[in-house]
């Protein structure tokens, strides 16, 4: 029988293989997920937020619970670090949400048109600080001391042989600005004041990559997860995107190239549109992580000959449909994209999505 | 060009500085607000007509609506109470649980622009908020808006709450939101689901047989 170092080796080697478009032995399945672990382990969600450590505990032993897969995507709960990464408060199960909620965010225009010119002046770092702790409330120094801890969580997870598939999270700037501004307020200051909405992304960005560059360099990080959240293409027109979205995008993708990492690209909605754009960067250290609005055989024809696809099967098929539809998709799934494809959910598991039908991906990747 | 008319391109335009300085400027010149509101929505169909054949996006939609909150609150003082001819009713809201707003709040202005009277009933709202909406402004469409996956069990209850009611054989429903599809609408019980904006208007159109554009 395998040791668990022996098979997180296997695994470590399969995601390798798959990213770098070489043939694996299987199709390795990645679960991206945390609220669904708590829901899968009985554990009410206010107790899963109350601490990376309860939330890595209820994640390890929900993956445990589910078999021979890869890996996951975290550690730990993205929910109560949203703040970090979209600079808007988020209402907390056992806080502002009944026990066992959903985390959800709470978007307002709390940053107002005056604050472009104190970014300007003053730079990005002080002027997030002093955002989060005292516009958000936001327990930055409590966070970032569990933040700390992250390779121990993720030590947990290689002490049981699965794989952390992503530990390491870059910064999509433009989510920053569209979260602290709201997304009303900020799309109608791309419209109204694009020049200096640009010149204070920008004054973000170089602050963000510095850091990102140290990150990769510490932490050895292989692979790198970029989520710009709402930068789908259905949401801009080609111009706003290339300039507010694209930008940005690439930029980050070539610093973590510098560093000798991967890119995991996180997408949500749809982007079909722009998918030509993605051929641009460079093979075999990429993975497209679709959420499963853009259409996978469309990202396949364009892009299957350049990156690793990721995903897609959704939240709706998960939590309403039969463990028989998920894992026939699954299957089907595995078949069409062929080697350069990890298996996964689209987006997080929602917490209502049936275990059996998680069980049902990791039975289809098994066996195919 | 009349000044409506160059209201409704501006607006459709997304000139909001233009827009706004025309809207202040028919006022001056003693141009009805309701003409003027028809103008602007005049400007948000075209718009939506533009976003339908993806010449514009959801960025466009979301600036027109901020458009047109601004030009609603300049015109709110001089419209006179139930001077707009409505193409009908619509309850509208997102599901309890569910805080999410800026989807719903595209539609809601979509279906505005369009002539329909909306009652936006904001986030989080139970069932039995819905129906008694419904039961005070008589409308016979409802939307029910969810992004989570939670949100199909509050859009179930609402349905069920509707029936329970007595107002189901009445009240046409149409859901929407992220993981909305075909399979959410029909285990919801809706008669009817929009992946955007003008699918809703589309809907409420057809429901209430006002000619579909």
């Amino acid at each position: 029988m395998e040791t668990t170092q022996e098979l997180l080796r296997k695994r470590k080697e399969r995601l390798r293989k798959v990213i770098a478009l070489e043939k694996p032995d299987k199709t390795p399945f990645i679960l991206m997920a945390d609220s669904f672990c708590a829901r899968h382990m009985g554990v009410k969600l206010s107790d899963f937020c109350s601490s990376f450590k309860v939330a890595n505990k209820t994640m390890l032993d929900s993956a445990k619970a589910l078999g021979d897969f890869e890996g996951m995507n975290a550690a730990f709960a993205a929910g109560p670090i949203f703040p970090l990464i979209f600079m808007t408060k988020v209402k907390l199960p056992g806080q502002e949400l009944p026990a066992d909620s959903l985390w959800q965010l709470d978007e307002k225009e709390v940053m107002t048109i005056e604050d472009y010119d104190t970014i300007l002046n003053k730079g990005w770092g002080p002027f997030m600080v002093d955002f989060l702790k005292n516009r958000l409330n936001f327990p930055l120094e409590a966070t970032m001391q569990q933040l700390a801890e992250v390779p121990k969580l993720v030590q947990n997870f290689e002490d049981a042989g699965y794989v952390i598939y992503s530990p390491i999270v870059a910064t999509a700037v433009p989510e920053l600005i569209g979260g602290a501004r709201s997304m009303p307020k900020y799309t109608r200051d791309m419209y109204k004041i694009p020049d200096k909405v640009e010149a204070v992304l920008d004054v973000i960005q170089k602050e963000c990559l510095e850091t990102l560059r140290q990150t990769i360099r510490a932490t050895k990080a292989t692979i790198v997860f970029l989520s710009p959240a709402r930068g789908a293409s259905e949401f801009y027109s080609p111009k706003l995107w290339e300039r507010f979205v694209w930008k940005y995008l690439k930029e980050t993708a070539d610093v973590i190239f510098e560093e000798g990492a991967a890119i995991d690209i996180h997408i949500d909605s749809n982007w079909e549109r722009d998918l030509e754009f993605f051929r641009a960067l460079p093979k075999g250290k990429c993975v497209f992580e679709t959420d499963g609005v853009t259409d996978i055989y469309k990202i396949k024809k364009v892009l299957g000959d350049r990156m690793c696809i990721k995903g897609d099967v959704g939240a709706a098929k998960l939590s309403l449909g039969t463990p028989d539809e998920v894992y026939n998709y699954s299957v089907q799934l595995i078949r069409d994209m062929g080697p350069g494809f990890i298996l996964s959910t689209g987006c997080s598991a929602p917490p209502d999505a049936k275990v059996e039908n998680i069980k049902a991906m990791v039975a289809a990747a098994a066996s195919n | 060009m009349s000044k409506c008319a160059e209201i409704t391109k501006e607006l459709t335009e997304l000139n909001e500085d233009e827009t706004l300085k025309l809207v202040n400027d028919a006022l001056k010149q003693n141009i009805a607000a309701g003409e003027i509101l028809k103008a602007c929505q005049e400007g948000m169909v075209e718009v939506g007509t533009r976003f339908g054949n993806q010449e514009y996006f959801v960025s466009d939609l979301i600036m027109s609506g901020e458009i047109l909150k601004q030009v609603s609150a300049i015109l709110e003082p001089h419209l006179k109470a139930g001077s707009a001819e409505s193409a009908g009713k619509v309850v509208f809201g997102t599901v309890k649980g569910d805080i999410h707003d800026i989807g719903k709040d595209i539609v809601v202005n979509m279906l505005k622009s369009a002539g329909f009277e909306v009652v936006d009933l904001g986030v989080d709202v139970p069932a039995a908020r819905f129906v008694e909406a419904l039961r005070e402004s008589g409308a016979t469409v409802l939307g029910l808006s969810g992004l989570l996956t939670l949100a199909f069990d509050s859009m179930r209850d609402t349905i069920e709450a509707v029936k329970a009611a007595g107002l189901r054989d009445k009240v046409r429903v149409m859901v929407g939101g992220g993981p909305v599809d075909a399979s959410v609408c029909k285990s919801v019980g809706a008669d009817d689901w929009g992946a955007d904006a003008q699918q809703a208007v589309r809907l409420a159109k057809q429901w209430y047989q006002v000619s579909v554009a």
